[in-house]
């Protein structure tokens, strides 16, 4: 977006009170603040009023469903008019921002306290910022090689880059974050040890352990996980099997799903299925990620959970059984009943992608007094991301279960503002 | 189809939109083209003592994206020969008699030299001559243009000299650039004018570059101030206008400052003026606008059911009048509809922060639509909301009351004075 585009785009915000957009932006932007300064050419108030609130502010700019948030939430589409892009918008700011070098957060004074955070993933980092910002010392590990998160390793290709999630994280680091790459916390470092040598943890781990179909058939070549399938297509590394020409069927309802089934169209799969056991309505997956799997081609397959994966050897087909909708479940949503009365249908197809969602590694967990992990997720404070151990904080999907990087982000600054709260108390 | 021709100062034309004395009838190549696309009038560049302008000329003033909300421009008169010029205009008359075409002309103090131009400019067979009283730029310094125009008794002087050597009708171009243009009209009514035009261009400044902090337009590392015109001007214009009209010179009004359209062309005309001239919609879209100038007014002239422009002339002036005969107990208030209303909430800071605490915003505890309303007891019926809510129609106006017999300031004043 050239900058006269953005300036002319910046006129179209009317400049709500209260405004929507802002409601809807999980990390609460100010929308229409920023936007009026695009508009009146204060690029760098706009990335610091962007920074103050989303440290990932370039990164959600690339990969936030907006149509989802905040711009779906734009009081110009009640007058029929193409909402704001705001995506777009604050892309604008952020490049320049980047390019322009430092990203400028102010540092309050030093205060001596010392926290840690595991994770440099969108939780991770926008909890260290927002504590460098408070004035405290923070050290930030992370098991992998590069840093970012999911940001790094999952997010699909046609949304943002691996380098370009990397790269944001280095420019941040710029406010004085010590980073740890290739350092996995219980094996280089002991939870023991970060105690001792910090006030407070942040826990930003994320997903560890992908869910299983529990089938019969499941250990069959040609059943993979969604997770590092389109890690190893981001960073280059090995893909576990090829798609191209091959008949793809995606199990699950969920973002991961969506991203999945559109990079096997992307890789020349010939076929494309998402089977999901519930219907659209209870479907995690933004809409418009599903509009644009299906105009792709993907095809849905609602109401159908996955039996028995048929093959000999090498998967050749999935059996399922058609599903109806039952009683709502402990997540609000309606439970899938298998529907009496239906026979299983088989479909053929070549790989089954299982995109079932993940649960928090247990193990990493285990020595940790008072975190408690339910079904997959760290249990916390809604208000403050504390866990029931008063110095461990968590955030992000180990937390959530998997949502948007904005999520992630806002539930690390949630967690990086009970911290600060908690330590200068202390004082 | 409503007749659009008209007769000005007793010049004729076929339409009431002329080309105003600026850099569209720089030549005669442009004039001649312009009328062949049917432009009624034009009036020629500024004929002077011979110029040199500068390079750049012209700064804009853009709004919300709109480029040319207002303009200026710093160019001066013709900077080519008089010869030249003279040469051209009698052509273009001589092709073109039914058209109405003026000499633009402009002088520093000096009788002899306004004869001798007035003199050459009428021999070109041109309709009438206009004196450039008010050009704010460049020649004021050198005791042209607005320097005259903004003295009364320069403006009946010279106007005199050229209305006593001249034969063609006598034009007198007025600057806005004045505490009350209606000292000038009078005063050159009183020299002799045989009708008056204005507004010339608002002296101005457009911007200034932030990074080299010279103002705009740059001619290499300095500006000059220049004269403001486009769309921005034309409420100035039209005030203008009306004053001019009711000032007791009692003579015929082209009305010139931000015409664009037929519709701005309406409101002068209304105001008292018998035709426009217009050149900075010219200079950003071409000359090619005529046929909806035309083609517009003539159609709105049907549907009022008048037969001519001179039926419309004035026709607005009777409900302009001084704010001590305004009825003090006519009363509107804001009311919104809120079906059409989007919950944008930018009514309430504004009526908050700027208007009279009126309007009530209430969020939604289910994180919808902001809903705004009215509370009528505080309302003064200002406007405000309806001018910035960006839904056509969502707030309007409406009578509050039974209506109150009329009472204006004047009537309290002379109640006041009764019961002293």
């Amino acid at each position: 977006m050239a900058a006269h585009e953005a300036a002319v785009e910046a006129t179209r915000c009317i400049y709500c009170h209260d405004a929507p957009c802002a409601r809807a932006c999980p990390a609460g932007i100010d929308v229409a603040a920023f936007i009026r300064k695009i508009q009146t050419r204060n690029l760098r108030g706009s990335a610091r009023l962007l920074l103050a609130r989303n440290p990932l502010s370039a990164s959600c700019a690339r990969v936030c469903p907006t149509e989802d948030l905040c711009s779906g939430a734009c009081v110009l589409l009640d007058m029929g008019v193409k909402p704001i892009d705001i995506g777009r918008l604050q892309r604008h700011v952020m490049d320049w921002a980047m390019a322009r070098g430092d990203p400028e957060i102010p540092l309050a004074p030093s205060t001596g306290r010392r926290v840690t955070v595991v994770g440099a993933g969108p939780a991770g980092i926008a909890c260290a910022v927002e504590l460098r910002r408070r004035g405290h010392a923070v050290t930030v590990y992370d098991e992998r090689a590069r840093p970012g998160g999911l940001g790094t390793h999952a997010i699909a290709a046609h949304k943002m880059t691996p380098d370009f999630a990397v790269s944001e994280v280095e420019w941040l680091a710029s406010c004085g974050f010590l980073l740890h790459n290739g350092t996995r916390v219980g094996e280089h470092v002991t939870f023991g040890e970060l105690e001792e040598s910090s006030d407070a943890i942040f826990i930003g781990v994320g997903l560890g352990v992908p869910r299983r179909l529990e089938v019969e058939g499941e250990e069959l070549e040609g059943v993979v996980d969604a997770l590092p399938l389109i890690a190893a297509h981001r960073v280059g590394g090995d893909l576990p099997l090829v798609l191209e020409g091959r008949r793809v069927v995606v199990l699950g309802g969920g973002n991961t799903a969506t991203d999945s089934a559109l990079l096997a169209t992307l890789l020349g799969a010939s076929r494309v299925t998402i089977a999901y056991r519930r219907s659209t309505a209870e479907m995690p997956a933004y809409r418009s990620e599903l509009e644009l799997a299906r105009d792709r081609g993907v095809e849905l397959l609602l109401l159908h959970a996955p039996r028995r994966v048929l093959g000999d050897g090498q998967v050749e087909g999935l059996e399922l059984q058609p599903m109806r909708l039952g009683e709502p479940d402990a997540s609000g949503r309606r439970r899938p009943v298998p529907l009496e009365e239906a026979e299983p249908v088989t479909l053929d197809c070549d790989v089954v992608v299982r995109a079932l969602g993940q649960g928090v590694d247990n193990k990493l967990l285990a020595g940790i007094e008072g975190i408690r992990v339910i079904r997959g997720r760290i249990r916390v404070d809604p208000e403050t991301g504390q866990t029931q151990n008063p110095r461990y904080y968590a955030g992000g999907d180990c937390v959530n279960g998997g949502r948007e990087v904005v999520h992630a982000v806002a539930e690390g600054r949630r967690a990086a503002l009970a911290i600060d709260r908690m330590l200068r108390e202390e004082d | 189809m409503a007749d659009l021709k008209i007769t000005f100062a007793g010049i004729p034309a076929p339409n009431p939109f002329w080309l105003a004395s600026a850099p569209p009838t720089n030549t005669g190549e442009q004039v001649m083209r312009a009328f062949d696309m049917g432009w009624g009038g034009a009036v020629w560049k500024t004929l002077s003592d011979p110029i040199v302008n500068v390079s750049s000329r012209l700064a804009g003033v853009d709004h919300g994206g709109r480029r040319l909300m207002g303009m200026n421009n710093i160019e001066l008169s013709t900077d080519r020969s008089l010869a030249v010029n003279f040469k051209e205009i009698t052509e273009v008359k001589r092709r073109f008699p039914d058209h109405a075409l003026v000499a633009s002309l402009m002088h520093a103090a000096d009788r002899e030299a306004w004869l001798d131009l007035a003199r050459r400019a009428e021999d070109t067979g041109c309709d009438a001559l206009e004196l450039n009283f008010g050009c704010p730029h460049g020649m004021p310094e050198r005791g042209m243009g607005a320097a005259i125009g903004q003295v009364p008794e320069y403006t009946r002087e010279i106007t005199e000299w050229v209305k006593q050597a001249a034969r063609l009708p006598i034009l007198v171009k007025l600057t806005p650039n004045v505490s009350d243009v209606a000292y000038i009209a009078r005063a050159a009514a009183e020299g002799g004018a045989d009708g008056l035009t204005l507004i010339n261009t608002v002296a101005s400044i457009t911007g200034v570059d932030l990074e080299t902090f010279t103002p705009r337009p740059v001619v290499g590392d300095r500006s000059s101030h220049g004269g403001y015109c486009g769309p921005a001007v034309k409420p100035i214009a039209l005030y203008q206008v009306a004053r001019v009209a009711r000032s007791g010179a009692d003579l015929p009004i082209g009305g010139i400052g931000g015409v664009a359209t037929w519709r701005d062309a309406a409101e002068f005309i209304l105001l008292g003026a018998t035709h426009v001239q217009i050149c900075t919609a010219v200079m950003h879209h071409g000359f090619r606008i005529i046929e909806d100038l035309c083609d517009g007014l003539s159609s709105y002239l049907d549907e009022k059911g008048l037969p001519d422009v001179a039926s419309l002339c004035g026709r607005a002036l009777p409900r302009l009048g001084a704010w001590e005969e305004l009825d003090l107990n006519y009363r509107v208030v804001a009311s919104i509809d809120q079906e059409r209303c989007i919950g944008c909430g930018v009514c309430y800071p504004a009526c908050r922060d700027g208007g009279h605490q009126a309007i009530e915003a209430r969020a939604d505890p289910e994180g919808g639509r902001t809903r705004v309303e009215v509370n009528e007891e505080r309302c003064v019926g200002c406007n405000l909301c309806s001018l910035i809510c960006p839904v056509h129609d969502c707030i309007t106006m409406r009578e509050a009351g039974p209506r109150q017999p009329p009472r204006s300031w004047k009537q309290v004043l002379a109640e006041r004075t009764e019961t002293n």
